[in-house]
């Protein structure tokens, strides 16, 4: 009788072994297409700051207010083609010198994925010079 | 008798157990695979944006872009095609001097391959919007196949860009 309840438990206890690692590959398999999403997210927003380099003295009037991840009105979003949500922030720095003695204003974008605990997660940050070029 | 009954369910269980065991195993190696299979294939459509895009930069001249293939001029005069034939993708290179090269990818399992426009405010073609979808089947669950999609904008800056003469 005993042996039997023994037996028993043990197989309880594989069976959830198996599916915890199911659920651990899927979990993993599913973070490493939000980080791969964000960075192409970062990327793309980062890529439409540097049309506004052209607008150059707009750029605080066109970003500035991206800069709250937890309020929608405050930041950029993209749903990808599994369903997450992506959300970036843009930072603007004011006027400095930059690499190779230039002034500009340093850009930061940053990607974030709302965890299953309502927090904000950062995945990518990204990081440019931006200068007046006419 | 009841020794017999003893040793005999003893053995059955131990059986069983052993079996559950090397199911573990497997299942733990199908999930593996699954996993590796699902994260090189994700990369895949990541190396593909990428690969495109350090091209898409350089462009100065549309030449023809439909939904799935983009011709155009790059600043070096070449004239570069990119499109999707079967699952491969091809880029198809003519240079100033008319000689021509062509490179196919078939180890990226195209399913899809979309270049689109965006327009931002004063700027009708400010960005070139690029989709990846990769597709290949699910060697563990014939049933299934495995999907990866990567997106991303480029901001054509040799084509928006006033050039130095």
């Amino acid at each position: 009788m005993l042996l039997a309840i023994f037996a028993l438990v043990l197989l309880m206890n594989l069976s959830l072994s198996i599916h915890r690692v199911k659920i651990f590959s899927i979990t993993d398999s599913k973070e490493h297409q939000i980080d791969l999403e964000a960075n192409s997210f970062g990327q793309s927003v980062m890529e439409e700051i540097f049309y506004s380099i052209n607008r150059y003295n707009e750029l605080d009037a066109s970003y500035a207010h991206l800069s709250d991840v937890t309020n929608s009105g405050s930041r950029v979003e993209y749903t990808t083609f599994f369903g997450d949500t992506l959300y970036a922030t843009v930072g603007l720095s004011g006027e400095k010198l930059l690499v190779h003695d230039m002034d500009g204003r340093q850009v930061t974008v940053r990607v974030y994925h709302k965890s299953d605990h309502n927090e904000y997660v950062m995945r990518v940050e990204y990081q440019s010079a931006l200068n007046p070029i006419w | 008798m009841s020794t017999l009954l003893d040793i005999v369910s003893a053995v059955v269980i131990a059986g069983i157990i052993f079996l559950l065991i090397m199911n573990i195993h497997a299942t733990m190696l199908e999930s593996n695979v699954e996993n590796r299979m699902m994260q090189d294939l994700q990369g895949m459509a990541d190396v593909t944006i990428s690969f495109i895009q350090e091209e898409i930069k350089r462009l100065t001249e549309f030449e023809e872009i439909t939904d799935s293939t983009i011709r155009f001029k790059n600043t070096n005069n070449d004239v570069i095609t990119f499109e999707r034939v079967d699952n491969a993708l091809r880029s198809y290179r003519i240079f100033p001097d008319n000689s021509t090269l062509v490179e196919r990818f078939d180890n990226v399992y195209l399913r899809m391959l979309r270049f689109e426009t965006v327009s931002l405010p004063g700027a009708p073609h400010a960005l070139l919007r690029i989709r990846v979808l990769c597709e290949i089947e699910n060697t563990v669950d014939q049933s299934a196949t495995i999907i990866a999609h990567a997106q991303r904008d480029v901001f054509l800056r040799n084509f928006y860009l006033p050039r130095k003469n």
